[in-house]
């Protein structure tokens, strides 16, 4: 009964606290969980970064209407920054132009003669043969 | 660098169909071979003169992290003739 009492003026102390903890956990644990993905090298474009971010943006927000605290203000400020920049990352950065080069289905794969990481060489005959070839272009390491 | 490791991951069912992926960027030959490394299945460009890139014209300028020039994320499927079959860019 006493504790009740104690988390019941605590609550009365502090409304809405756990918007303000749950607002912090969700700016945190989308990074964490892409952190995850990268070290598991798992294909998704990481959309929950943001949404994520964004229920964070929500929740410090309810935190803000129970009760105003520098806190509270600072953490919603911070959560949509955050929650701006992942979707800055996510729409602009990682966007890329269509496509509008020269190879085109039903087309031969355009004439070309770059090396290998090895030093060989490799040109467009090497595309002909015994097998298909799944061609990846990638930004390279970030 | 996502879809290096899917693709190492599944290089097996690539190999049963008899396709070997290519993954090509304009890093320098000691990057690529440090992506070699991390994934010894694929078989790794080294363009850094742009050759193939710009045959391809899958450069996506300043685009890189520092502004700088990099491979615009593009998926070309090509037959044992040569031929493409499916060009692919995500949005």
């Amino acid at each position: 009964m006493n504790e009740q009492n104690q988390s019941s003026t605590a609550t009365r102390r502090h409304p809405g606290r756990v918007y303000l903890f749950l607002a912090v956990l969700f700016a945190l644990v989308g990074p964490a969980l892409y952190f995850g993905q990268l070290s598991a090298k798992v294909l998704t474009t990481p959309w929950y970064v943001p949404l994520l971010a964004t229920a964070g943006v929500a929740s410090a927000a309810l935190a803000l209407l129970r009760a105003r605290s520098i806190w509270r203000w600072a953490a919603i400020i911070l959560v949509t920054l955050l929650a701006a920049a992942e979707w800055a990352f996510l729409l602009v950065a990682m966007g890329t132009p269509a496509y509008t080069g020269p190879a085109k289905s039903g087309q031969a794969f355009p004439a070309f003669a770059t090396s290998l990481a090895d030093g060989s060489a490799f040109s467009q005959s090497d595309l002909k043969g015994d097998q298909g070839t799944v061609m990846v272009f990638f930004r390279g390491h970030w | 660098m996502i879809e290096l490791g899917e693709l190492e991951r599944t290089h097996e069912e690539f190999a049963k169909r008899h396709v070997q992926v290519v993954a090509v960027s304009i890093e320098g030959l000691d990057d690529s071979i440090k992506t070699q490394k991390d994934f010894p299945h694929l078989v790794v460009v080294s363009d850094a003169e742009r050759k193939l890139i710009s045959a391809v014209e899958a450069l996506h300028p300043g685009a890189g992290k520092n502004h700088e020039d990099v491979a615009a994320p593009t998926t070309i499927l090509v037959d044992n003739k040569g031929m493409v079959r499916w060009v692919y860019r995500p949005r």
